[in-house]
């Protein structure tokens, strides 16, 4: 038996339904969450209810409700202002002892309920209050502290986030308060696992006979929710009880912060597609070599992110499309050059002749060039109005002398070719993409694609290679992707968990998509 | 459980002198290798809901204790760099269908054997020659092997089987080695105030009752690819509402926590309230030590760990949430507390590892502790090794521990110092200069000059000046005095070592 | 579970209304693109091809397909996975290409600097006539990548049975990285669409003398580099100095490189795909661990053809035996490529150095100070690498186990003695 078929069945009926219901009408980038302001109080019940699978599967929890709110799963993400002073009343409508604790949080106290092995707890029907002090920002979670392999694994836990003083949306997005801790956009990544056969043994009563050392997942969430309910908007009315979505979208050169949070019982390795990404703090705790400095000096560049449970992980990633040998904005010569594509720019030290075979720069004022290898560069008067600009292909041979560039190939695209390039202030390089293959301006490309009928294709497949760029698609095909962008997989490597209960594909799976320029992306509230 | 060392090659002494011995060694620094017997062996232990399990340990060979998992600690002194671990082997027999099962041996992750030699067999479904243990066996019914480890860095360690690891070590086959780099100190400069070491373990009855009923290697139970684990272990012990704390001295001290992972699965420790400090990795200093909540800890990884711990309990647990004992519904398994604030009265006064006993390894700690020539001790701040209540920490109470060794004497009893040596014509100078340590005069300076020099602490003729062991002639027999007797016997041990 | 089954015969149904709409429709036929190359076989070395001495442009062929591996203890495992036919002309690739699946996948070692044309054909299965499968070449951990070429299902396309797809990769980042067939993910990785793939330094090309200040000792204090010059047609060998990374100091300098990759199956999966049973997603657990493709102690049999298929044919060619001599340094190219577990390697005594995980060299981002560091064993999860040196000098000669820290692992797996652990021997 075989799977394909029934991949493009879930394929097929996720892309009916969420172009019936015009759910990507607005990209966005968001944490949702409780936000009640400075010195917050929480109101939160434990309780009871059902969540639905990625293949349909009605699922029995424990989760959190927010005041007057349904039970959620994942419990509600707790945004908080720095310093705040944050009161936490839970009340426990379930039938055995339940806490919370806070890791990370300082100044944790607890009051009311019952004495119980780790923390204060609210018997059935009691409840229990929790006060901390959230001094410091990042990234936590909260979890139950009691009978923990039990009640985690039920649903008991959600992520906190802490804002730097100072913080706004728009104007001053960090993570940690410091430039270097800046982002653009924002996700969160709330990482859970579920073995439903203990979930059926608690809905039916027999919570008693669960042997918890046999636990074997076939669910995993991200933001509790298996693919493919990743891509319906957060609060979508048909999963009343997981109301967080996980569908990143960005711009080229913007950066988007990461907010993973490890929950469950297993690790995982996220690997996020299209680029490495920097981890820039783990526990809420910036990498950095001086400390209270939140410079992330000591960040580590990955592409898969060993998820711990029990560990946060911010991550701040990045797409510009450098040097990826062609030009996948699909510039014509005269468009103009966007900051995010110049990879390293510097002036001309000699005067640049018809028929020199090599130039000789300055160190560059921002960047480097490669090493021994072709780029595409572009060398103007340095003045936006001033039309006179050629595009070149150069090589640095020699990495010991990295400012004498091998001139490859001059005039391209029917640019400017004058007598001589002067020195010093007129001309500027500035560098970007790759060198300039044959073909139509809209079609600049190393490679003739296959066929289309020898392709099988995919739902977030725009036609074309080109950001921004629809290319015809036969009937049926493509259709997720509706701004033309270019889709990257972020999911689990451990790829057993792309199921949802043996159902490939499911499971830990999100498409983060980045847009073309100009694009709308809704931001988190608070 | 006691500590049993001795001089590499020397008889079997007696019990004084193994205590005179012990400290002969821990002094020596450099001069001496250090070296443990161990013996492994079975035993059963009753697990939380009542089931017996067949385990394998290790015990100080020789010696009347039981053996255990984790087997017992292993100090390298400061400022010594060779561990000998003499090993035993009094495991049963191996099954008949596989009679080299229960060859066993040692080996040290991070370390690396003198003449280290794997055993190769032709064995398998295909039969190929292949590695079946990692260094030299000893085999049941008593085959012994010396283990000689160079090089030992600071840092923290796993002593285990390297013959099927996969088996031996989940049958209980491990233990904790250590060495500090300088009293009070992980690694150098990295300080700390008390210690406790956390040691991981899985057990699996299954493969256990196969083992004990010699049916490992056969259908019932093919091969350590079978194993699913029912207990999780810390320090040989699963989580029960009994389990006693881990005391870690006062409130808001620097904890040093060496966490060890002897199972076969990754856990993660993890806190719930303050955060990990990792400063070292497989006994290599971190340079940039991270502060965390959870800790990828794989098999075999060493963590030194320090954190500060509040005023009361703060929970260790494994964040894989193996903190479960079989199928008893509610909390178990890999779960631990530290406990700050004083510590209960030990079962013995100056078994400062609480053992049981006062032991060799109590001297080490006693020796490695920031209060040791501590002379300002007050009720306010007192002193845990004072034992003769005089606010000092010195040789008169290094000369009570080293006089408790083997024992177990109650806390609560009065503090009996030992008579002094009155006019012990050997320790008089008769008006001769200071003697360079020999007291006896037997042509080296060695563990019975110790005694000597430690029963000379009240000797009156000190206090007057006569005194051969008053090394420096000052007056008084003090650690200015038991520098200068280490390097006279450092020196004479390097000229008489075996 | 009759819900399953009932899901199991609906995709059934349909797959036999896709393949019967899209074979007939497909146009199938085997391109390679490799500028320079004449002839169509995929390399820049006849006479007749005409490579562009401005670019170095480098090619290969795999072809995606079925074919069987051996595991350690004698049983079958039937597999997907690519095979190498660079040098092969286009009208033979289908042929040759048939039932040989390579455990793992064909190593690719590109340098820094090449423009890499990767052409995949995909030959079909032959034990699987009823599968139509795409394939694809995901390249994992390329910076910045396109998602044209990205081999991703989702955001692109797979190449159809008896078509050929070319992938473009403009090599710009020295690293360990891994590539697999991202098609049905779980599926076709846990079958074997697994491969090795590094990319070495334009540092190994400086000139002869450039000044490196943290070389290893014995090693002097510049870039020794006898053949300054790349060759335009092929693959140019380096004389002179390696390293792993671009670490301006000579800090990653090693002798001997062994690419490692920690891999499992699970055979009841295997056997399921073999005899067109159901596949078991949901109880995948990998029961054969193996390093390379092989499990303890194939790993250490470099006798060649010693390791050959039910079909005699030589498809595991990867032994993982690291035999150094003295004073040599290691370079182990550490990868997790598996779908179920995170999993650990450690050299017992061995003291290893991290110098870089995922590609990317440990380093302060201003790249003033290094951030390398010893420990005794590492890991990893699916989908990350770890570069380690093993500097050998002043240890003891003899032989070290490098095997799996998850203890259980050592079978193969209802024998003891397997699985993941190859030896260190140092001479």
């Amino acid at each position: 038996m075989k799977t394909s078929a029934k991949k493009r069945t879930m394929r097929a009926l996720g892309l009916a339904a969420i172009l019936i219901l015009g759910l990507f009408a607005t990209a966005q980038a968001k944490v949702d969450g409780l936000y009640n302001g400075a010195n917050p109080t929480f109101n939160l019940t434990a309780a009871t209810g059902y969540i639905v699978g990625g293949d349909g599967a009605v699922l029995h929890i424990w989760g959190l409700s927010p005041q007057g709110g349904p039970v959620q799963y994942p419990a509600p993400t707790l945004i908080i202002p720095q310093g705040s002073t944050v009161t936490v009343n839970l009340t426990n409508q379930l039938a055995e002892p339940v806490s919370l604790v806070f890791p990370g949080q300082t100044n944790v106290q607890a009051t009311g309920g019952i004495e119980g092995l780790v923390t204060r707890e609210a018997v059935p029907g009691g409840t229990v209050t929790y006060t901390f002090t959230a001094a410091t920002p990042g990234t936590f979670m909260y979890q139950s502290g009691s009978n923990m392999a039990l009640q985690i694994e039920m649903g008991l836990a959600g992520a906190i986030i802490v804002r730097p003083a100072g913080f706004a949306i728009p104007g001053n997005m960090t993570a940690y308060g410091t430039a270097d801790t800046a982002y653009d956009q924002e996700i969160l990544y709330f990482q859970s696992e579920m073995d439903h056969r203990i979930h059926e043994k608690v809905d039916s009563g027999q919570a008693s006979l669960v042997d918890l050392t046999t636990w074997f997942p076939y669910y995993w969430f991200y933001n509790g929710r298996n693919a493919p309910d990743v891509f319906s908007a957060a609060g979508v009315p048909w999963l009343p009880n997981q109301p967080y979505d996980c569908f990143p979208h960005l711009l080229p050169g913007q950066k988007m912060l990461l907010r993973i949070v490890g929950a469950g019982r297993d690790m995982h390795p996220f690997h996020h597609h299209g680029n490495s990404a920097t981890l820039i703090a783990v526990d809420g705790q910036v990498l950095e070599s001086t400390p209270g400095s939140n410079n992330p000096d000591l960040g580590e560049v990955l592409f898969t992110q060993p998820v711990l449970p029990g560990q946060t992980r911010d991550v701040i990633f990045s797409w510009n499309g450098n040097e990826l040998g062609f030009d996948i904005y699909g510039h014509v010569a005269t468009d103009p050059i966007l900051e995010v594509e110049v990879f390293a720019a510097a002036t001309l030290q000699d005067p640049l002749a018809e028929t020199d075979t090599g130039v000789n720069v300055a160190a560059p004022s921002q960047g480097a060039f490669p090493k021994r290898r072709a780029f595409r560069a572009v060398l103007t008067s340095g003045l936006a109005t001033d039309p006179a600009r050629e595009v070149v292909v150069l090589r640095m041979d020699d990495p010991a002398q990295p400012n004498i560039l091998t001139v490859v190939k001059r005039g391209q695209e029917g640019t400017t070719t004058p007598a001589s390039w002067p020195a010093n202030t007129s001309a500027v390089i500035g560098t970007y993409h790759g060198q300039i293959f044959a073909g139509p301006a809209d079609n600049r490309f190393p490679v003739t694609l296959p066929d289309q009928k020898d392709l099988t294709m995919g739902a977030f497949y725009s036609g074309s290679p080109f950001l921004g760029a629809m290319g015809t698609l036969p009937p049926g095909e493509g259709g997720f992707n509706l701004n033309n962008g270019l889709a990257f997989m972020w999911h689990s490597h451990s790829e057993k968990e792309l199921t949802n209960n043996n159902i490939f594909p499911g499971g830990a799976i999100s498409i983060a998509i980045v847009e073309p320029f100009g694009t709308t992306i809704e931001q988190s509230a608070h | 459980m006691k500590i049993y060392v001795r001089i590499r090659r020397a008889p079997r002494p007696s019990r004084l002198v193994v205590a005179a011995v012990a400290l002969v060694l821990l002094l020596a620094q450099g001069a001496w290798a250090i070296s443990y017997d161990l013996t492994a062996g079975a035993f059963t232990k009753t697990m939380p809901g009542g089931q017996i399990v067949t385990m394998w340990g290790y015990k100080l060979t020789g010696t009347a204790d039981p053996f255990t998992s984790p087997g017992p600690e292993l100090t390298v002194p400061t400022g010594e760099t060779t561990l000998t671990v003499n090993l035993t082997n009094a495991l049963p027999a191996g099954p008949a269908h596989s009679p080299t099962l229960h060859d066993t041996s040692i080996v040290i992750p991070g370390l690396i054997a003198t003449g280290q030699a794997p055993v190769y067999q032709t064995i398998g479904a295909i039969p190929k020659n292949r590695m079946t243990s990692f260094d030299r066996v000893a085999t049941p019914g008593g085959g012994a092997v010396t283990y000689t480890f160079q090089n030992v860095r600071p840092g923290s360690y796993l002593y285990m089987s390297g013959s099927n690891p996969a088996l031996q070590v989940e049958m209980g086959l491990y233990g904790p080695a250590k060495r500090l780099a300088a009293p009070g100190q992980a690694y150098a400069g990295v300080a700390f105030d008390t210690e406790a070491t956390l040691i991981l373990g899985e057990i699996d009855p299954a493969m256990h009752a196969a083992v004990a009923g010699g049916t490992y290697g056969t259908p019932v139970y093919p091969s350590a690819f079978d194993h699913h684990p029912k207990f999780f272990l810390v320090n040989g012990e699963p989580f029960t509402s009994t389990r006693a704390p881990v005391f870690v001295g006062a409130a808001n001290q620097t904890v040093l926590l060496r966490i060890l992972n002897a199972g076969l699965q990754i856990h993660v420790p993890a806190t719930t309230g303050a955060y990990m400090t990792v400063v070292g990795e497989d006994s290599y200093e971190k340079d940039h030590p991270r502060r965390q909540l959870a800790l990828m800890l794989a098999p075999q990884k060493r963590l030194d760990v320090t954190m500060t711990v509040p005023d009361g309990k703060t929970l260790i647990y494994d964040r894989t949430l193996d903190v479960v004992n079989a199928n008893i519904a509610g909390p178990g398994g890999m779960m631990v507390f530290l406990q700050s604030g004083a510590a209960p009265i030990p079962t013995c006064r100056g078994d400062l590892n609480q053992n049981g006993q006062v032991d060799a390894s109590d001297l080490q700690i006693f020796l490695d502790s920031p209060e040791f020539g501590r002379s300002n001790c007050t009720v306010s701040a007192p002193c845990a090794t004072d034992y003769n209540g005089d606010g000092r920490v010195n040789m008169r109470d290094l000369r009570l521990i080293n006089s408790w060794v083997g024992t177990c004497p109650a806390p609560a009893a009065a503090v009996v110092e030992p008579a002094a040596s009155s006019g012990a014509p050997a320790l008089s100078r008769g008006g001769k200069p200071p003697l360079n340590g020999d007291f006896d005069g037997n042509g080296s300076v060695d563990h019975k000059d110790l005694r000597l020099m430690l029963d000379a602490v009240d000797d009156p003729a000190c206090a007057a000046g006569d005194c051969a062991a008053d090394l420096n002639g000052d007056g008084k027999i003090d650690t200015a005095d038991l520098a200068l007797f280490k390097a006279a016997m450092l020196a004479s041990g390097k000229k008489g070592k075996k | 579970m009759p819900s399953t089954l009932m899901r199991r015969a609906l995709g059934l149904l349909l797959g036999v209304c896709l393949l019967a709409l899209a074979v007939p429709a497909a146009r199938a036929a085997v391109i390679v693109q490799c500028p320079g190359d004449n002839n169509g076989d995929a390399d820049l070395v006849d006479v007749g091809d005409t490579p562009d001495p401005d670019r170095v442009v480098r090619c290969m062929h795999l072809t995606g397909g079925d074919g069987y591996a051996v595991m350690a203890d004698g049983r079958r495992q039937y597999t997907f996975g690519f095979h190498d036919l660079t040098g092969t002309a286009i009208g033979q690739v289908i042929n040759e290409g048939r039932m040989k699946a390579n455990w793992p996948s064909p190593l690719i070692a590109r340098d820094e600097g090449d423009e890499f044309f990767l052409t995949l054909t995909n030959v079909g299965m032959v034990q699987r006539p009823d599968l139509f499968d795409a394939h694809s070449v995901h390249f994992h951990g390329f910076p910045n990548s396109s998602s044209i070429f990205d081999g991703l299902p989702e955001s692109s396309f797979g190449i159809n049975m008896m078509s050929s797809l070319t992938y473009y990769y403009n090599v710009v980042k020295a690293g360990t990285y891994m590539y697999h067939c991202h098609i049905e993910a779980t599926e076709h990785m846990q079958m074997g669409m697994l491969g090795n793939l590094y990319v070495r330094p334009a540092q190994n090309r400086y000139p002869d003398g450039h000044p490196l200040g943290a070389l290893p000792a014995g090693k002097g204090a510049a870039h020794v580099n006898g053949d300054y010059a790349l060759n335009p047609n092929q693959d140019d060998p380096l004389v002179g100095y390696k390293y792993a990374y671009n670490d301006g100091d000579g800090s990653t300098y090693y002798d001997v490189e062994y690419p490692i990759m920690m891999g499992g199956f699970d055979s009841n999966f295997h056997d399921a795909d073999e005899f067109v049973q159901p596949l078991n997603f949901a109880d995948l657990e990998d029961n054969y661990t193996m390093l390379n493709g092989r499990g303890y102690p194939d790993t250490v049999n470099t006798a060649p053809g010693a390791i050959v298929n039910v079909n005699g044919f030589e498809a595991q060619k990867t032994p993982s035996l690291i035999s150094v001599n003295s004073g040599q340094i290691i370079l182990l190219r550490i990868v997790n490529l598996n779908v179920t577990h995170f999993w650990g390697l450690s050299a017992l005594g061995l003291p290893m150095k991290v110098i870089a995980h995922d590609a990317d060299l440990l380093q302060t981002a201003d790249g003033s100070q290094k951030l390398y560091y010893l420990t005794n064993s590492v890991t990893i999860g699916g989908g990350g690498s770890v570069d380690v040196l093993i500097d050998t000098t002043g240890l003891p000669t003899g032989t070290y186990p490098l095997y799996s820290t998850l203890l259980d692992h050592l079978s193969n797996p209802s024998e003891d003695f397997g699985g993941m652990m190859t030896e260190i021997r140092i001479n």
